[in-house]
């Protein structure tokens, strides 16, 4: 590891001081044929065989330095400079080529950063709830090869009375279009179903009211009636967020529903795939 | 390295041994490696200009020499290199796997 970074920082200053260093070898080359001259002279050679012994010993010192040099230089910081040197040359060279290509490859990188940091955000990231890593999805197994995540209504309430092993068992059902009635007829809005358990296990405060609880999740509703939660949007586009929200009544799906509460921006219910605008009671579906 | 068929070639992990051995008698200059080398060697071991340069180069880019310019004896520049801590280690232990390896090539010779 030590040998081979000193070997890196000699090279790099070998790339740095480049002709300095060609000079070097060239020098320690004619000192050696210099040697090598005189001793071929003390040994009684003749000065016009001399140049060709000397020739003959040492080969082409050009081809020579060639070697020393590669084995100095590093050589792919050198190939990708020129490699680099030459691509710009040639896409200056073509300049419609070059900007389709680089629109091609600005598109692709945007829409995979889109893609990603949509997966990120839905999929990833964990629940923006409190305690979400002690949240579980249960699923009905044997029934073939795909899971089944929908639970008939009876077998789910045998579930929320009777568990051992979670301290809340609570449902939703999403991808609702929930008509809502308004001044210009009826609109479909997303909504989700959700038990009496489903506000009170994901911990998140309401803006203003309450949240839906066991009271609510019963046929025909609390004795007040039946109840709804708006999401921080729908309060915002459907009531413009007047502050006394709570109380109004949305007609839903036919059925008037009482405003109880609106859940902040940040909540977005047990699915990070599902934006539901309007949460109503499992019992009332 | 060097002409084909020619004798006395030496490969160059040998060669870097013996370019070790040399410079480990003291300083010495690329001209002054090849002379000792072939002296020593009663002129058996010709060291190519074009195989030792190479192998001085990398020995120092390796650490195992470190070189500078200096005055020769007939003062004239030349680059002297001198053998590094590294290099010490690096001869001692080329210079035992060589024994082993010759004694071992000795010994399968000689059996009969």
């Amino acid at each position: 590891m030590c040998e081979g970074l000193h070997e890196f920082l000699l090279r790099v200053k070998g790339l740095l001081r480049r002709r300095c260093m060609d000079r070097e070898m060239a020098e320690e080359l004619v000192f050696h044929q210099e040697m090598l001259r005189a001793k071929l002279s003390r040994e009684g050679v003749a000065a016009k065989d001399m140049e060709v012994a000397v020739q003959w010993k040492f080969g082409n010192a050009g081809r020579w330095q060639e070697r020393l040099r590669e084995l100095w230089q590093l050589r792919w910081v050198e190939n990708f400079a020129r490699d680099v040197s030459f691509a710009t040359r040639l896409l200056r060279r073509t300049p419609g080529f070059t900007a389709v290509a680089l629109l091609t490859l600005a598109l692709g990188v945007g829409a995979n950063t889109t893609v990603f940091s949509m997966i990120d955000g839905l999929l990833l990231r964990p629940l923006a709830v409190p305690h979400s890593d002690r949240l579980a999805v249960l699923e009905i197994t044997g029934r073939g090869p795909q899971p089944v995540y929908s639970f008939p209504e009876p077998l789910f309430r045998g579930l929320e009375k009777r568990h051992d092993v979670f301290s809340t068992v609570f449902a939703f059902f999403g991808h609702a279009q929930l008509q809502v009635r308004g001044r210009d007829g009826d609109e479909n809005v997303p909504g989700q179903f959700v038990s009496g358990g489903f506000f009170p296990a994901l911990e998140t405060a309401p803006l203003l009211g309450r949240a839906l609880g066991d009271a609510d999740d019963r046929k025909g509703g609390n004795p007040a009636g039946f109840a709804a939660v708006i999401s921080e949007a729908f309060w915002a586009r459907w009531f413009n967020r007047t502050p006394d929200v709570v109380g109004r009544k949305l007609t839903i799906n036919n059925v008037v529903f009482t405003v109880a509460g609106v859940m902040p921006q940040r909540f977005m219910g047990a699915d990070p795939l599902e934006r539901p605008q309007i949460y109503l009671p499992l019992a009332t579906e | 390295m060097g002409r084909d068929g020619e004798q006395g070639d030496l490969i160059q992990g040998t060669l870097e041994m013996l370019v070790l051995k040399a410079l480990a008698r003291g300083p010495m200059h690329g001209y002054g490696v090849a002379e000792w080398i072939e002296q020593t060697s009663q002129q058996a071991l010709k060291v190519e200009e074009g195989a030792l340069y190479p192998a001085l180069h990398r020995l120092e880019l390796r650490g195992m020499l470190k070189a500078e310019w200096g005055a020769s004896e007939n003062n004239r520049r030349a680059k002297f290199y001198r053998v590094t801590v590294d290099g010490r280690k690096r001869l001692e232990a080329e210079s035992q796997r060589w024994a082993r390896l010759s004694a071992a090539v000795a010994f399968v010779m000689q059996t009969s």
